[in-house]
């Protein structure tokens, strides 16, 4: 209540100035963020781990950045992928890779800390995951 | 002017300030130690892997119980590896994820790499590996279901992973092996 009683004594030209100041702050902050987007490729530059299926190497918690490089993915990278018709994204290691004659990228995961691959998580019947679905490679 | 608070805040953010600095170091000093390990010519030997005995089997992959897929030839490799992995540990080394891969080409895909075996390496005493008569953890197999008869090779792989900082990905070996006709 005493910081709107003290708003209310501001003049109108100290308001805006208030308004203008506290805009600038959250679009920089949009800005920082969409232009991290654009320099590493990715609709999502900095994940969360939400599941303990990549420990010991990350927590529940965990930030890890990532980028979406144009070059192929490696075996043994850690990639973040969305099966489709699933809107949450999966942060696992890629354990095999097939690549067709015209580059299209065959990919199986797993979790470190799981005990098998990842079938049981992709759609019923599907067997691998394509490039497409890959959203982003942790970096570190 | 000077209030207590206001001491407070400028004490917390030198003190993040601080540890901003101290992380940045610490994340540099991965790649600048296994550089140093590469150019002071500390760098481990070729790991030796070789096949001890291969099993090619006919089974299902998939969904348990997936009757819809088709019967594929499925790999089991007995290999021993022998490989020394300490000169990479450094002391911003979290862990070591250590990968033995199988690497193929067919006529529809060029490049075809499969993880066999895998370990999770989280001390420094634990990176000297030896391994004997090792069944391997991942079946292979090939998306045209068939194996036998093709050329692989088997490398070590390692990824390893600081504290704070990037991840890196290196290789090393490669011996040679076929996949023999299935058996019951």
């Amino acid at each position: 209540m005493d910081g709107l009683k003290s708003l209310s004594r501001l003049s109108f030209r100290q308001l805006a100035q208030q308004t203008l100041n506290f805009c600038l702050i959250v679009s920089s902050a949009l800005m920082i963020w969409k232009g991290l987007s654009v320099v590493t490729n990715s609709e999502s530059p900095i994940v969360v781990v939400l599941s303990e299926s990549m420990e010991p190497a990350f927590a529940r918690g965990d930030l890890l950045f990532l980028t979406l490089p144009s070059a192929p993915v490696n075996i043994g990278d850690i990639c973040v992928f969305k099966v489709e018709g699933k809107s949450v994204p999966i942060v696992h290691r890629v354990l095999e890779i097939h690549t067709s004659t015209n580059n299209t990228q065959f990919m199986l995961t797993k979790g470190d800390n799981n005990p098998v691959d990842d079938r049981g998580l992709y759609n019923q019947g599907q067997m691998w995951i394509r490039q497409e679905d890959v959203v982003g490679k942790v970096q570190g | 002017m000077y209030s207590l608070p206001q001491r407070a805040n400028t004490l917390f953010a030198f003190f993040i300030s601080v540890l901003f600095c101290v992380l940045g170091a610490v994340a540099l000093s991965g790649p600048v130690l296994l550089l140093a390990t590469h150019a002071g010519g500390r760098d481990a030997g070729v790991p030796v892997i070789s096949v001890e005995k291969m099993a090619v089997k006919l089974g299902r992959r998939g969904h348990y119980y997936d009757y819809t897929q088709p019967m594929t030839e499925l790999a089991f490799i007995h290999f021993n590896m022998v490989a020394d992995l300490t000169p990479y540990w450094t002391w911003n080394t979290k862990q070591l994820f250590v990968y033995v891969v199988a690497e193929y080409a067919t006529p529809t895909h060029p490049t075809n790499q499969i993880v066999i075996y895998d370990d999770i390496i989280t001390s420094k005493d634990d990176a000297n590996i030896d391994l004997r008569n090792q069944l391997s953890e991942y079946i292979a197999s090939d998306m045209s279901h068939k194996l036998a008869g093709i050329n692989a090779t088997l490398s070590l792989h390692w990824n390893t992973m600081p504290h704070v900082g990037i991840l890196m990905t290196d290789r090393k070996g490669s011996t040679p092996l076929v996949f023999p006709k299935p058996t019951k």
